[in-house]
């Protein structure tokens, strides 16, 4: 089932918290709602899960218009972010309330959750209660319980929240896994965007209330469209400057910016740590910083410079490309060169940032 | 209010560990502590409900069985035990759906309705008595037509039902409300997303969840009833053989000097109140076994 | 032993319990039905079973009629009526043929009038005070000129003040101004908040004015006696229990039927007679608005106008209350000495004696500042 959100609204109090967001997902897609706290993706995964009633546009989910369904007859599969399991209930009866409710056989019951219980390798866990099973063993509960009915789609917030680090990566890949599998048509909510990035097929990044952008991994990665978007993907550098006739003076430094004519804009540019390549000599196309220190973790190091204007800048570099540069082991106090690889200029004020190219 | 130690009653969500205590303190200051408290609890608790009975028994026990077996003693039990039937389920149910109201929901008024359900606590009984009579008195405002219509409400059992409710329905809401709120709305959310209805959501999920603090109420409100005394003396009628409950009876013997009667009569109070919590022992036993028992927490495996 | 005993003892009364609980589930559960049928063996007297003897040989036929009466009434009579109830269902049988049952309400004397006037259905009104069944009148419920339908007053048993005081009497009183001299503790409600306690303000008055003393004496004794009460309790009962429970004090003045029935069980008291002291007078009255509703006039009539009889004379007498019957008090001369009494009329009525002693401002304010 596809799901479609057409211009879709919701005040709380003053506070808007989705502000006229439209986004399609595909059937059998594993989609991420990205953002930070307050940016209203779990408002948008509520409503369409029929648990938030929105202020104001549609919600289709397949061909049916859900907007005004009622969330128990929207057959929609929704896993909470503390799993919600009910603590009075053996995970058999968890699993077995959506079909009880829906009057299924006593039989057809029994049969679903066993193949479920061994879908979500649960077995024998069953007769347990919530309490005496492991975080782990509880989210499984919890989706086994949201898929029970097969629902059209299956909505997640947070996931992953709960749970510790190592079982989190663990649960990721499984979760990838059973998606494959099951080909349900699927939406999880997260702030984090390197579970979003492994895990989804489409991203939708959110920033307070509105969708700042959406696509593929690759294609947010490679072509944020925003400050916003360029900062909440990872640790970025700032150089600041302004641009005029198509070229954007930074800090000395010029790089064509189309975007811009006649007049002087401001503007600010963006270059990931692992974009910066340090040399010795000075080139075309790089500032003239000095270190400042060197952190290193083993195969890579951080290397804290400043530019001659005062700018701070965090450069990423592999420990060879580190002994390359200062064969007798003193990179700090150094004068180097630094020069963007990859670096994403955007004007600063006006509302809707112009991407521009290198 | 006592309804944090409902909230502390829960079973708690992790699985238990048996750990040792981390306040490793000295033996000698539990010692202390333990010495305290149960001291405490023996002459505030234990000491008045031991003279109690040694009161009752102070002629003998078959002055005592007597005195208990007296008719118009019977009849009083009776009433109280009629009263409690109907004053309980009744306020369960109210309390229920206050509770409900309160915590799940937000309208109009919400916050009067908070208020007037602590209204009895902050009235006394003797004022809830008084009320009653205002309106269903001779002299009062519905009084005289019904007494045209021959309906009888105060000095007889449906004025005693009314006052006991007056004066105990803040007490399974008051106990509820506390629990609803901790349980937290997603369980229902999480019903309704896997398709329950209103009410079955609220019959297979929110009232199981809360069921301590309904139980605790229950057994409050349940104490309260039978033990009232300041409303149902004004609207009883102190008919003796009639609209006498226990504490009533009780009262009415010990102003005619019949002490040891009075004692043998509040025994039997005692011994419901006592009844009551054996009742919730075993209830709390056998939930207990079944929800939380003895199953070692699970490993963390994937 | 005495941890079995302790064991034994709530096993034992949770066992009582149930059986009783299970005796009587099978019995009409609603108080408001007919009322329990009071077992003979454990209230009827001797007089009673007497009555029932002679009932056999000359008795109206049975007519299977039945009827209830409700007779409300104060605190301290609760026995008396518990056992008259019994005596007049024999004595009405025997004479008519129908069978009366007789519930009681007892409780404080002003509080049971409210509750008539609130709709507590009284056939009769067997108050402590003429006034409180004065409110039945102007309540409507009650013709004006009750106190004339019954004889003497329709006060078919009376009451006075005595004192009672430790046993040996330690502080040697003897009569009213013993109570003023110093180091005696004494122990009375507040005439301001407690009926019991203007009867015994006025019984002290009257045996300064009745000796010849002048109003101003009477004040200076009673300033006297007020400044030696050590608590002013707001009810006679309390003021019996701050006595007897807790102790304190050496003179408790106190109605004679409470001071008769706090020496039955026990010799730490004595009761002191004072030379004079105030006649109480319970009045009792049919209540006319519910025996008309209910039909029930004749046989509550027959209730009050009984207790005149020797036979509940005697029963009146055994319950500490001064018969009206001069040959049957006679009889009991042991437990009612003769003794001078005034009554209410020597002050002119409750209304008169409300505005003298105690309205705020009057007497009893002038002589007494807490």
């Amino acid at each position: 089932m596809t799901i479609e959100i057409h211009h879709l609204t919701k005040q709380f109090g003053d506070f808007t918290a989705v502000d006229d967001v439209s986004m399609r997902v595909e059937e059998g897609s594993l989609t991420a709602l990205l953002g930070p706290s307050g940016s209203g993706k779990t408002t948008v995964l509520r409503m369409i899960a029929g648990l938030e009633v929105p202020d104001g546009g549609r919600i289709v989910v397949g061909d049916r218009d859900v907007t005004d369904v009622r969330a128990q007859d929207r057959n929609i599969g929704f896993v909470f972010q503390q799993y919600a399991l009910f603590k009075h209930m053996r995970v058999q009866d968890n699993i077995a309330f959506p079909l009880k409710v829906r009057k299924w056989k006593k039989d057809a019951v029994r049969e679903r959750v066993a193949e479920l219980l061994a879908l979500l390798r649960l077995d024998g866990l069953g007769g347990r209660y919530p309490n005496q099973i492991s975080g782990g063993q509880r989210q499984r509960v919890a989706l086994a319980r949201a898929l029970a009915a097969r629902p059209q789609v299956l909505l997640l917030d947070e996931p992953f929240s709960a749970l510790d680090a190592r079982v989190r990566d663990e649960l990721r890949e499984w979760l990838r896994g059973l998606h494959e599998q099951l080909h349900v048509t699927s939406v999880f909510v997260t702030h984090d965007q390197g579970e979003a990035m492994e895990l989804a097929d489409e991203v939708v990044v959110m920033n307070q209330g509105r969708v700042a952008q959406s696509g593929t991994p690759q294609s947010i990665v490679r072509e944020p469209n925003s400050p916003f978007v360029m900062n909440f993907l990872g640790r970025v550098n700032e150089l600041r400057g302004e641009a005029k006739h198509g070229e954007a003076t930074l800090e000395g430094l010029r790089v064509p910016f189309p975007g811009a004519n006649g007049s002087t804009v401001p503007v600010v540019g963006y270059v990931r740590p692992r974009c910066l390549e340090l040399t010795t000599a000075a080139a075309a196309g790089a500032l003239p910083v000095s270190v400042v220190r060197v952190v290193s973790s083993g195969d890579v190091a951080k290397v804290h410079l400043v530019t001659r204007e005062g700018s701070s800048l965090v450069a990423e570099l592999d420990q060879s490309a580190l002994d390359g540069l200062a064969p007798d082991g003193g990179v700090e106090g150094g004068e180097f060169h630094a020069r963007p690889k990859d670096i994403r200029v955007f004007e600063v004020e006006p509302a809707v940032a112009r991407p521009a190219g290198d | 209010m006592a309804s944090h130690s409902v909230g502390a009653a829960l079973p708690s969500e992790e699985p238990r560990q048996a750990s040792t205590s981390v306040f490793a303190e000295p033996a000698w200051v539990r010692l202390l502590l333990i010495v305290v408290g149960v001291g405490f609890l023996g002459v505030v608790v234990i000491l008045p409900v031991a003279l109690v009975f040694e009161q009752a028994f102070a002629l003998g026990a078959g002055f005592y069985l007597d005195a208990i077996r007296d008719p118009d003693t019977v009849s009083a039990l009776r009433l109280t035990l009629t009263v409690a039937a109907i004053v309980v389920p009744l306020n369960a149910i109210f309390g229920v759906a206050a509770a409900w109201a309160i915590t799940k929901f937000d309208f109009r008024g919400k916050s009067i309705l908070i208020t007037l359900i602590d209204l009895p606590l902050a009235v006394s009984p003797v004022v809830a008595g008084l009320i009653y009579v205002l309106i269903f008195g001779a002299q009062g405002y519905i009084g005289p037509w019904m007494r045209e219509h021959d309906i009888r409400v105060i000095f007889a059992l449906p004025g005693i039902a009314l006052a006991t409710t007056f004066v105990t329905f803040p007490l399974v809401a008051r106990s509820l409300i506390p629990v609803m709120q901790d349980v937290g709305r997603e369980y229902e959310e999480a019903a309704v997303s896997l398709g329950a209805s209103g009410w079955r959501t609220f019959w297979s999920v929110t009232l199981p969840q809360a069921k301590w603090g309904l139980l605790y109420g229950i057994i409050l409100c349940n104490a309260r009833a039978m033990g009232e005394f300041g409303a149902v003396a004004v609207v009883s009628g102190k008919i003796t053989g009639k609209t006498d409950t226990l504490p009533l009876r009780v009262e009415k013997l010990d102003k005619a000097f019949d002490t040891t009667s009075a004692f043998a009569v509040a025994s039997m109070l005692v011994a419901l109140a006592v009844v009551t919590l054996v009742l919730k022992v075993i209830v709390e036993w056998r939930t207990s076994d079944h929800e939380s028992g003895p199953g070692s927490p699970a490993r963390e495996h994937v | 032993m005495s941890w079995l005993k302790k064991i034994a003892v709530p096993l034992l009364i949770l066992t009582a319990l149930a059986a009783l609980v299970a005796c009587s589930s099978d019995e009409e559960p609603s108080p408001t039905s007919t009322s329990t049928p009071t077992s003979e063996a454990a209230t009827g007297t001797a007089a009673a079973t007497g009555t029932a003897g002679a009932a056999e040989a000359t008795a109206a036929p049975v007519t299977g009629e039945k009827i209830e009466l409700l007779n409300v009434s104060y605190d301290p009579t609760r026995e008396l009526y518990a056992e008259y109830a019994e005596l007049f269902k024999e004595h009405y049988l025997f004479q008519t043929g129908i069978e009366v049952t007789v519930s009681n309400s007892h409780g404080g004397s002003g509080s049971q009038a409210r509750a008539i006037v609130d709709g507590l259905e009284a056939d009769t009104a067997t108050l402590a005070l003429s006034g409180d069944t004065d409110r039945l009148v102007d309540a409507g419920l009650l013709d004006e000129g009750w106190q004339s339908e019954f004889p003497l007053n329709s006060s078919p048993y009376t009451s006075t003040i005595v004192l009672l005081v430790r046993a040996g009497n330690p502080k040697g009183i003897q009569d009213w101004a013993d109570l003023s001299d110093e180091g005696v503790g004494v122990i009375t409600p507040n005439p301001k908040t407690s009926g019991g306690a203007r009867w015994n303000f006025l019984a002290a008055w009257a045996s300064v004015t009745e000796s010849g003393g002048s109003e101003d004496d009477a004040k200076d004794l009673l300033g006297r006696i007020f400044s030696n009460v050590l608590v002013l309790d707001s009810g006679a009962r309390g003021s019996t229990q701050t006595f007897i429970d807790r102790g304190i004090g050496d003179v408790l003045i106190a109605w004679e039927n409470e001071a008769l029935l706090a020496t039955r069980d026990s010799d730490d008291y004595e009761i002191v007679y004072p030379s004079i002291s105030i006649l109480a007078e319970p009045a009792v009255a049919v209540v006319d608005d519910t025996v008309d509703d209910r039909g029930t006039r004749e046989a509550a009539t027959e209730f009050l106008n009984y207790l005149y009889d020797p036979e509940v004379q005697e029963l009146i007498a055994r319950n500490f209350y001064r018969p009206s019957d001069p040959d049957v008090l006679a009889q009991f001369r042991d437990q009612y000495p003769e003794l001078k009494l005034v009554d209410i009329g020597y002050f002119d009525g409750w209304t008169a004696v409300q505005e003298k002693f105690f309205a705020d401002g009057a007497i009893f304010d002038e002589i007494y500042q807490p």
